[in-house]
């Protein structure tokens, strides 16, 4: 393994090879952090130019765009509130706060940092366990996935601070919109009012811009005539060398969730990154501190979802299954260039797995420097007055929900859900919840209903299958213990 | 005092479960025995709804003379222009071009913000959208709705 390592080692440090790591790393953290473009659009566009070039080469250029790509959805989510891709949801519960304090340098610190960190840990995983974690992959069934998004959902009892009822409210109208569009397994439309553009359902990346960047718009139009700009005090000051090491073990904890999650097909990174989130909060000393802007809340789901890029490629190159739709596209450029991907592949072309595992380090530095490079740009983006940034903000998200799929129409949905998030706030519903339930709804419905039309309708199947009774009772574990806390908080305090 | 809006969100909640409950009614049964069918999950989010929304109801009545904030009805009226610009903006660009709509919605939302000045409610929507022409519609190719670029 050694001695494969140091070739691909060599193949990756050619000059050719390390200006397109470097361009593709660029590329990929601009359309991570532009809201509606993402690494599935990056990659799409890059492909075809790929074509030109050998496959060592191509793949490099693809893989460091992925890589990039998922922590430049960290950047928006920061700086303006708007997750750049849905894995920087958890992103912005914290690292906006963060920004509103004042503190956007040092939560682009942060970030940047430990995506990097991630991204070492997911791709050491990559290199060390291919084999058992595919074998593990492969285990996940119906039940399992959707016991996997009962767990993600439980992360709810962490995400409701003040009114226990609304936030729960809140879940239930993110599920609700789940259901709006043809049922996949009956081929029934639901709720769609004859409408066509509701056919398809409710697209997620419209959602999340309207609930998150259009609502904050309607927000700081209220603020206007108050604040002058989103944070009086702007300061780019990067992370203390202390608090990078106080971060130590949440990065580690929040990497190895995110490369063990980023290995189920279907799964990805926005699962990772909010079950790293759910844990940290959960395993934190202060944990009504989250929410509020610490620098643990943006950690995890950033080390997190760059450590699944590593996860994410095990299947892919083991056993040729795309586990996203990113992942997927480079199948297809694994195919465009003639190799077959499969169980033979690491036999059949060693010398191109091997250059990706160095590649991923080589991209992971770049991303770094990019990363550091481009923080006194956010900063100073954000110190720009409420009246001049504000319609920055609207104009992107209606840029952004609109690119998704090039209709009028997914603009349509995001201002509605601005509107929806806005009238929510203004009366204590909490935003986070609702996204949540948006993201694994689905998951949890299609997976229900398959896991219970396999088994005849007997419910038992969630509880005998191994891997789902752990996520099962995790669930519980994560909803209840919470709950406990809090009552005997307020016990101690009556007495 | 009650929480008015508390009451009046539980109310709208309750016939929204209601809604749903009449409208899954329609839905056809399941082709394997056992299974749910595309009504069950509505059916139990309904549920939901309605056993929450009496609990709210129960809380606000609970919860005894609270201050109410003052709304600012500027603040409202400021969002409900906008609303209505955004929404004039998305009814206009089925017809018209997005790189000429967008400058206005901007410049619209900025003096609504109060800014003072010229030069930047001009200026910055343009400098916006020759951004969006470069990356989004020249590097990334997407079809934003144009008709003279």
């Amino acid at each position: 393994m050694i001695e494969n390592l140091m070739v691909g080692f060599q193949m990756a440090i050619q000059p050719g090879n390390l200006l397109l790591i470097a361009l593709g790393t660029a590329l990929g953290v601009f359309v991570g952090a532009m809201p509606g473009l993402s690494s599935t659009t990056g990659l799409a566009i890059v492909l075809p130019f790929t074509f030109m070039l050998n496959p060592i080469p191509a793949f490099l250029m693809m893989i460091s765009l992925y890589m990039a790509a998922e922590y430049g959805g960290s950047i928006t989510a920061i700086a303006i509130g708007v997750p750049g891709t849905p894995p920087a949801v958890p992103t912005t519960f914290d690292g906006y706060p963060l920004t509103k304090k004042g503190q956007c340098g040092k939560a682009l610190g942060v970030s940047i940092l430990s995506s990097t960190l991630g991204g070492v840990f997911g791709t050491i995983i990559l290199i060390l366990a291919c084999g058992p974690i595919s074998t593990f992959a492969l285990k996940f069934g119906p039940a399992e996935y959707c016991a996997l998004g009962i767990f993600g959902l439980s992360i709810v009892g962490n995400l409701v601070e003040g009114s226990v009822v609304k936030g729960f409210i809140s879940v239930i109208i993110g599920l609700l919109f789940c259901v709006v569009g043809v049922d996949v397994l009956s081929g029934y439309p639901r709720f769609t009012f004859e409408i066509l553009g509701l056919l398809d359902g409710i697209h997620l990346i419209p959602a999340l811009i309207g609930f998150f960047a259009i609502s904050e718009v309607f927000k700081l139009i209220e603020e206007s005539g108050v604040l002058k700009r989103v944070t009086e005090k702007v300061s780019g000051k990067l992370p203390s060398l202390k608090e990078m090491r106080g971060l130590a073990v949440t990065i580690l904890r929040s990497s190895a969730i995110g490369a063990t999650v980023g290995a189920v097909p279907g799964a990805g990174a926005t699962i990772a990154s909010l079950i790293a989130y759910n844990e940290t909060k959960r395993m934190s000393k202060t944990p009504e501190k989250f929410g509020t802007g610490v620098i643990e809340g943006v950690s995890a789901p950033e080390a997190a979802n760059n450590a699944s890029v590593g996860g994410a490629m095990i299947p892919l190159l083991t056993l040729g299954i795309p586990g996203s739709g990113s992942t997927a596209i480079l199948l297809g450029g694994l195919m465009l260039h003639g190799m077959k991907p499969g169980p033979l592949l690491m036999s059949e072309h060693p010398e191109l797995i091997y250059t990706i595992y160095i590649g991923f380090f080589v991209a992971e530095f770049f991303m770094l420097t990019v990363g550091l490079l481009g923080i006194p740009l956010w900063v100073k983006l954000i110190s720009l007055r409420s009246s001049r940034l504000t319609p920055l903000i609207l104009g992107i998200s209606l840029i952004g929900s609109y690119a998704l799929g090039n209709s009028i129409f997914d603009m349509i949905m995001a201002v509605f859900f601005g509107a929806l998030g806005y009238l929510m706030r203004r009366f204590g519903y909490p935003l986070a919840p609702a996204v949540l339930a948006l993201v694994l709804g689905f998951i949890v419905e299609t997976n229900y209903r398959r896991a219970l039309s396999i088994s005849g309708g007997d419910h038992m199947v969630f509880l005998t299958e191994p891997i789902s009774l752990v996520l099962i009772v995790l669930a519980v574990a994560t909803f209840v213990i919470p709950a406990v806390r809090s009552y005997r908080r307020k016990q101690k305090a009556t007495d | 005092m009650v929480r008015i809006s508390d009451l009046i969100t539980a109310c709208l909640l309750i016939v929204l479960s209601i809604y749903i409950f009449h409208e899954t009614s329609l839905y056809p049964e399941p082709f394997i025995e056992g299974a749910p069918g595309a009504s069950a999950f509505p059916n139990v989010l309904a549920f939901c709804l309605i056993v929450l929304s009496v609990i709210l109801i129960i809380d606000s009545f609970r919860h005894k003379s609270e201050r109410v904030d003052s709304t600012n009805w500027k603040a409202i009226a400021k969002i409900s222009i906008d609303l209505i610009l955004i929404i004039a903006f998305l009814v206009i660009l089925e017809f018209w071009d997005i790189f000429i709509l967008m400058p206005l919605l901007l410049a619209a939302t900025m003096f609504i913000m109060g800014e003072k000045s010229i030069k930047a409610i001009i200026l910055l929507p343009l400098a916006f959208d020759l951004f969006v022409y470069v990356v989004f519609y020249r590097m990334f190719h997407v079809m934003l709705p144009t008709i003279y670029f």
